[in-house]
């Protein structure tokens, strides 16, 4: 069971979506993020698991719910640099933009500066230190576009944590990252996850895989079913196909 | 002879003015072109005419009304694009030629042709009196302090817009932001290139920069560095070989831009 003196992070209420006047995407789910999880949250394609993080993240107004962050409604909620997040967009970048990989990674210290101030001697200081967590310091004068699909998803996480949040919410890719990318990038989470005490919510399709590592797991389609036991669920959703 | 071009105040204020130009147009450009806003750059220089024609007729300095005209458009455009009614390629096709309507039929109720409307269109060096150079400078600076002050965020947009939006960056703010010093490069770049050539000074050095693959600062040098050399080049040699100033600056980006392909090739 949870323990209940956890304080909770991020808490869905009754949410609901649909897109336009179709049908409901997601229906009635609720789901607490308390600190320190490492939850998995897995669906098959058009589950809904994408769209109920874009909700978390307030990238998508729910048609009905509410969304708590730090206990604050989402609307109310400000300090956004308190949450790291990592989309599908590592594998899919545009190979043109020219940036390094710490400029990049200096952008995950935006959130914490207002307009008109620049980046400080601390925030470069920051970036080397998330770039240093992920392994990837010695490419910090690289172009991001000349690396590996698994070494910009390490950029992409290292950006978050520049930040220094409390949660990581990741989209993981699900396509141009190979087996042993992928094996490298779950034991960086799980390290992430058991050293430094961060909480994760990593949408994946792949349940097996996640139930080994994860502390919770949701399954999520249309509906939400939550799994204290990870274990438990890899026996009760073998329906779910996690090679799609 | 190299003493001589300085005799003529025209020509130094040309060149004050292009220079002006020449550094903001890659320092919009850049962001432009990455967020595959190109066009937009050219669809505002067709509305920044409206704007000159309207100038015109009310005989006010065109230049003012340039950019009002186009700061209204450009917040339109952007409302159009998000609205998701109409393709956004298409949201600019629709303000690229209807303005250039409003730019004939303003223009044909003042006099008809007349040989200003020619030099809107491609630009002459002859034409920036003292009072267009202190606009140019002017608003020149309010695109300068805006990229600085926004520079982070423009480029955290640019980058990955999505992850921006949940870092608290207001997006669409800083869309119409962009879209709006665009339009103010736009309509002060007239007098010096003219409407039908001002996106190639917006897009051409930042796209001959790209080549070069380097870092996000030293991309943007580069291209500030292509488009001064061509500016001032271009004035330079349309005034002893007697050629349209526009046309040669446009012809000297493009040069640039070949070069960099073909080295990479």
């Amino acid at each position: 069971m949870h323990d209940l003196t956890k304080e909770p992070l991020l808490r869905l209420l009754d949410t609901s979506f649909s897109y336009g006047s179709g049908s409901e995407v997601i229906h009635g789910v609720s789901l607490t993020v308390h600190k320190g999880d490492y939850l998995g949250l897995i669906g098959p394609n058009g589950g809904g698991k994408t769209t109920l993080l874009k909700i978390a993240l307030g990238l998508l107004i729910p048609t009905s719910g509410k969304v708590e962050w730090f206990g604050k409604d989402i609307q109310k909620f400000k300090e956004w640099y308190r949450i790291g997040y990592v989309s599908q967009k590592a594998t899919e970048f545009d190979s043109l933009f020219p940036a390094t990989v710490e400029e990049v990674v200096r952008m995950g210290r935006y959130a914490r500066r207002g307009f008109f101030n620049r980046i400080t001697d601390i925030d470069r200081q920051k970036a080397t230190e998330a770039l240093q967590e992920v392994h990837m310091l010695e490419y910090r004068d690289r172009r991001i576009s000349d690396l590996s699909g698994g070494q910009k998803q390490r950029v992409f996480i290292a950006r978050a944590l520049a930040s220094e949040p409390e949660i990581l919410m990741l989209d993981e890719p699900t396509t141009g990252v190979d087996q042993e990318t992928q094996t490298q990038f779950y034991e960086l989470l799980k390290e992430l996850n058991e050293r430094q005490n961060l909480t994760l919510v990593l949408v994946s399709h792949d349940l097996e895989r996640i139930a080994k590592q994860a502390t919770h797991v949701a399954i999520i389609e249309k509906t939400l079913r939550y799994y204290e036991n990870p274990l438990e669920a890899i026996e009760k959703e073998q329906h779910i196909d996690h090679h799609n | 002879m190299l003493l001589s071009i300085f005799q003529y105040s025209f020509l130094i204020r040309a060149f004050e003015a292009g220079v002006v130009i020449a550094l903001i147009a890659p320092l919009i450009g850049i962001f432009l072109v990455l967020r595959r806003y190109s066009l937009i750059a050219d669809t505002l220089a067709h509305v920044s005419l409206a704007g000159v024609a309207l100038g015109l007729l009310l005989n006010i300095n065109p230049l003012f009304t340039a950019f009002g005209v186009s700061t209204v458009a450009s917040v339109l455009i952007e409302r159009l694009r998000l609205s998701k009614r109409v393709y956004s390629d298409a949201a600019l096709s629709v303000f690229l030629s209807g303005s250039l309507a409003v730019a004939l039929t303003l223009l044909s109720i003042a006099h008809g042709f007349s040989v200003n409307l020619f030099n809107y269109l491609f630009g002459s060096i002859v034409t920036v009196s003292q009072t267009d150079l202190y606009i140019i400078s002017g608003i020149g600076c309010v695109v300068l302090v805006g990229v600085y002050v926004a520079y982070k965020e423009l480029l955290y947009v640019s980058f990955d817009e999505e992850a921006a939006q949940v870092a608290g960056i207001p997006t669409r703010f800083i869309n119409v932001l962009l879209i709006m010093l665009a339009g103010l490069t736009v309509s002060i770049s007239i007098p010096i290139v003219g409407a039908l050539l001002i996106a190639a000074l917006i897009v051409i050095p930042v796209l001959t920069a790209l080549q070069f693959k380097k870092s996000f600062k030293k991309t943007i040098l580069i291209a500030e560095a292509l488009s001064v050399f061509s500016v001032v080049a271009g004035i330079f040699s349309s005034f002893y070989l007697n050629l349209s100033a526009g046309g040669t600056i446009v012809l000297i980006l493009v040069a640039f831009f070949v070069a960099s392909l073909l080295k990479r090739a």
